[in-house]
């Protein structure tokens, strides 16, 4: 018996000794400095279904990042799928996605003043004295809020789900209309909250918009998964035509369409989710060229997956995103204007977009 | 189970050896296992408590194995020492019944009182086994055919917290030449149960979480002649569930069907001195999704057939079991995919005189029609070293072949994928100590190490695909130990169950990889349940305390999952009405009210209550 009480006691001594302490290596939200001017916001989208977005800071000057500001700053999760921010009036408004909300929360103290609900919002902009548009997955329509009592005082009906970017030119209102159905972009007039022309584009599934040097608008669009080679062409906002078009090879999927400072030079992220390297990475294009790059200015590594773009109005200086796959916590990589590396700093998960705080 | 562990050395193989001819039915693939590999067998009481519960609930709550599980009634796999739900097998009868698209079996739709026999083989069994079975497995069989004049008809009946039902009937008649057999199985339950909700600092009650299944089984075993056994078997689930929201969502449109019919059908021929065996089986599967919200809906019909040929000659000293199989699957998923796939066996065991060696040597190959074979051998030796203690240890090659989702989904599939493969190994003591007269000290302790290579991992932005990305390393140490008391009427038992396991990406091709090193998500490292079982006569109370550490949600440990500890009851009165057994159950889940969550973001219930009648009629 007692070799069978000293067999059982050193088993049980020798498993407790080799054991790891059960501790995750936790998540840390940090408040940034209260006394700061400016900064970079990081839009941290989380990985669909885990309630993981949330809002990070970026200090360029002192090279300190903070995690998760919104959590420090409210005691919760900001939601699920935090897809875009932006700035109207004294505070920031976050349209979390899946969570169907957009939170507006004070620039300075972070914290949660109102709680907008509206049906999958992606992407926000600030049309009129007291009113904001808001561009909503799955549903077509475009949300029309108040940005004074913060109320959802309206929609405009599209013609199709998904709609995505929205700009203000001359007046006017541009919506890109993410579905292979649709060859056109809105043109809404924000006084009336009706669509004035469907101005049509060289390709299908339009995504994303920006504005040159020239007040000439650029049009990003396609859906490589469902069969639509992605285009891009220059648009004269006033006559409606498509002055210039270039047409990706039909494996190329481009995505987020940015300028640089001088609105001379477009950028785009290129992803090849399959693993190979023939288009992935950030690629660069004057707004005279004749023809699409052939080879990235940045180069992504092989399953390495760029995300967001954005550049510093300031500075020049490009922010890339890498979200590891959703599956794991984020990086940001800084480049300088000729695409060498400045450094990068961690972030939360599925990291998305930069945002440039001026205040 | 805690405290309902298995010997499965010597004593199994005694008992095999007494019987002339081991009748059809009987999983060939258990008596290959039977030697050198951690298995737990579900005890008659559990399975009697938890009938009118699913295959998850039982394991939640009585074993330290880890189940996935998105909410009551909602998607639960397993997963076993570390490995993923698509490396843990579910085996019917002895075939694979793991989705071919998705690779998984949903254990929440799988009520217990369809299977007679449930084992969790733990060990990796690769060459006796076949594919996807790295992680272990989970064995639901029925009992052999009783060629004898009989006639049984029982109906349960249930109800519980959220207006949950449960209705079934169980008829079996028997001959000395045939028996038929038929299971029914009906479950309901509104869901709606209170919970906290962190984020809005407010309690909520669960909505659109409604679910209703049922499960018909209808068996029939046949002698034909003196020396050849026919079984046909069919299998039919439904099962409609709502998907209730996150807890950061304000509502849900999701809803989900699953409809599953699977078929089987063997034969058995009695040589002198050997048994020759053939089957094929045929499964049915589709899934069915709807979100009204957002106006998607998507149907996912996946066929599979299977069949093998094994022939078997056992002697005292000598089994062997060759044979070969095959496997065709599809799926009309995004696209129409296929797979196939054709293997041959051969398992040997040896036993020497004194029974207290024995040893067996197994092979597999397996070729898929994607120009890939594979050969996976296999060691297992089990040593008895006194009368209270053997040793055993194994050592296996094994391998995954990624799913049909996983290659041919759109978009995201990915047709390179190339399957994982990897060795592991594990050294294992079972200690059987009578204390005294009336006391029994028994266990099992058993220490594992695998390595997989090409593992795959879901990755990507608007799209994601899977990768052959990293090198996991899984290793720990599980335990199994009872003590067991009676005199007389009463009786009493104390178990505990343990596992820690670390399971761990060694090695990543994706950039600046922050996983290396770290868990793998849903991989808990610390996980246990202790119980106390008391009774008298024909009363047993069965108290079970759980504990699981933290989970990880993401590759990094950056988020986990806080660990949890629930603690269930059960009471059965068992009494007879007109000569005839009932049971009376009453159980109470989640005893001291913890508020816990499985997988991130997914609430699950408090306390709730739960009462059932099971009445013996014939």
């Amino acid at each position: 018996m007692m070799k069978k009480r000293l067999v059982l006691s050193l088993l049980i001594v020798m498993s407790m000794g080799a054991c790891v302490k059960d501790k995750p290596s936790g998540s840390h939200p940090s408040n940034p400095p209260a006394n700061r001017k400016g900064g970079i916001y990081i839009v941290n989208e989380g990985s669909l279904g885990n309630n993981n977005s949330a809002l990070s800071y970026y200090d360029p000057a002192a090279g300190q990042a903070y995690e998760d500001v919104f959590k420090a700053a409210n005691n919760r999760s900001l939601g699920d799928v935090f897809q875009s921010m932006t700035q109207i009036d004294g505070n920031f408004w976050l349209a979390v996605n899946n969570s169907d909300k957009i939170e507006v929360v004070d620039t300075g103290s972070l914290e949660s003043r109102h709680i907008i609900a509206l049906q999958k919002p992606r992407y926000i902009l600030k049309v009129g004295a007291d009113k904001a548009y808001v561009t909503s997955l799955f549903f077509p329509l475009i949300h029309i809020v108040n940005t004074s009592t913060f109320q959802v005082t309206g929609s405009i009906t599209t013609d199709y789900a998904n709609t995505e970017d929205l700009l203000l030119l001359n007046g006017k209102v541009y919506v890109t209309q993410w579905d292979t159905a649709a060859n056109f972009i809105y043109e809404i007039n924000p006084a009336t909250d009706q669509i004035e022309r469907r101005i049509t584009i060289a390709g299908r599934a339009s995504s994303a918009l920006a504005v040159d040097k020239n007040n000439k608008l650029w049009v990003m669009a396609g859906n490589v998964t469902k069969g639509k080679t992605a285009t891009l062409q220059r648009i004269d906002p006033v006559s409606g035509n498509v002055e210039q078009s270039f047409t990706f090879g039909a494996k190329e999927d481009p995505i987020r369409l940015r300028f640089n400072a001088t609105l001379d030079t477009l950028y785009w992220i290129g992803v090849d989710y399959y693993g190979n390297n023939s288009y992935n990475g950030v690629y660069r294009m004057p707004i005279t060229a004749a023809q699409l790059p052939a080879q990235p200015f940045i180069t992504a590594q092989q399953y390495q997956y760029f995300w967001g773009l954005d550049i510093d109005p300031a500075t020049n200086i490009i922010y890339v995103t890498d979200p590891k796959g959703f599956i794991q916590k984020g990086t940001v990589l800084r480049y300088d204007a000729a695409g060498n590396l400045l450094g990068n700093f961690a972030t939360g998960t599925g990291p998305s977009s930069c945002y440039f705080f001026n205040p | 189970m805690a405290g309902s562990f298995y010997l499965h050395a010597q004593d199994t193989l005694k008992q095999v050896m007494v019987k002339e001819r081991r009748a059809l039915t009987r999983n060939e693939k258990l008596e290959s296992l039977s030697v050198g590999v951690t298995q737990e067998q579900v005890d008659t009481l559990r399975k009697q408590l938890y009938a009118q519960q699913s295959l998850a609930d039982l394991l939640m709550q009585q074993s330290a194995v880890f189940i996935k599980t998105y909410g009551v009634n909602t998607l639960a796999t397993v997963s076993l020492r570390g490995a993923s739900a698509a490396q843990t097998t579910v085996m019917w009868n002895g075939f694979n019944i793991n989705n071919a698209a998705l690779g998984v079996t949903d254990l929440s739709q799988m009520q217990l009182s369809m299977f007679d026999d449930i084992h969790i083989q733990h060990s990796a069994s690769g060459a006796i086994l076949g594919n996807a079975t790295m992680g272990g497995a989970l064995l639901l069989d029925d009992n052999a055919p009783q060629y004898r004049k009989y006639q049984q008809l029982s109906l349960t009946a249930g109800y519980g917290s959220w207006q949950s039902m449960q209705g079934g009937a169980q008829l079996a008649l028997g001959t000395n030449i045939s028996e038929t057999r038929v299971k029914l199985a009906y479950a309901q339950a509104d869901n709606d149960f209170k919970y906290y909700n962190p984020d809005k600092q407010q309690w909520q009650r669960q909505q659109h979480a409604h679910t209703r299944g049922y499960n018909i089984l209808l068996s029939q075993a046949l002698k034909a002649g003196k020396r050849d056994q026919l079984s046909l078997k069919a299998w039919l689930q439904d099962n409609n569930r709502e998907l209730p929201p996150l807890l950061s969502q304000t509502n849900s449109g999701a809803a989900q069907r699953t409809q599953n019919l699977r078929t089987t059908l063997q034969w058995q021929h009695d040589f002198k001195a050997s048994q020759l065996q053939a089957a094929a089986a045929y499964f049915n599967e589709k899934l069915y999704y709807d979100d009204d919200l957002i106006g998607l809906h998507t149907l996912s019909p996946v066929q599979t057939a299977e069949g093998y040929v094994q022939w078997k000659k056992e002697t005292r000293q000598h089994y062997v079991l060759v044979g070969t199989d095959a496997r065709y699957s599809s799926w009309d998923g995004t696209e129409r995919a296929e797979q196939r796939r054709i293997a041959a066996f051969l398992h040997y065991r040896f036993t020497t005189r004194d029974e207290k060696l024995k040893v067996l040597a197994s092979v597999r190959a397996e070729n898929w029609a994607t120009d890939y074979t594979e050969v996976m051998p296999g060691l297992n030796v089990a040593y008895a070293v006194s009368s209270w203690l053997n040793v055993y240890g194994n050592v296996q090659k094994s391998l995954r072949m990624p799913t049909l989702a996983e290659l041919y989904t759109y978009p995201g599939g990915n047709a390179q994928l190339r399957p994982e493969r990897g060795w592991g190994g594990e050294l294992g003591l079972n200690y059987r100590i009578p204390v005294t007269s009336n006391l029994l000290l028994s266990g099992n302790w058993s220490a594992f190490d695998r390595n997989v290579k090409d593992w795959i991992v879901w990755f990507g932005g608007a799209v994601w695909t899977p990768h052959n990305i990293s090198r996991v390393h899984s290793r720990g140490l599980e335990t199994n130990n009872k003590l067991t008391w009676n005199r007389g009427p009463w009786l009493a038992e104390l178990g505990l169950n343990t596992a820690y396991i670390l399971s761990t990406t060694e090695e990543s091709l994706i950039p600046y990889d922050n996983s290396i090193g770290k868990q793998i998500p849903y991989v808990p490292r610390y996980s246990g349940v202790a119980s106390v079982t008391v009774g008298y006569r024909s009363v047993r109370l069965l108290f079970s305390q759980g504990y699981t550490g933290y989970r990880f949600y993401n590759t990094d440990e950056t988020g986990a999952i806080e660990p949890y500890a629930v603690a269930n009851l059960h009471l059965m009165y068992g009494f007879n009405v007109a000569g005839r057994p009932w049971k009376a159950i009453g159980q109470v889940n989640n005893l001291f009210n913890a508020s816990y969550a499985v997988m991130y973001d997914r609430p699950m219930p408090l306390r709730s209550f739960g009462l059932s009648l099971q009445a013996s009629i014939l």
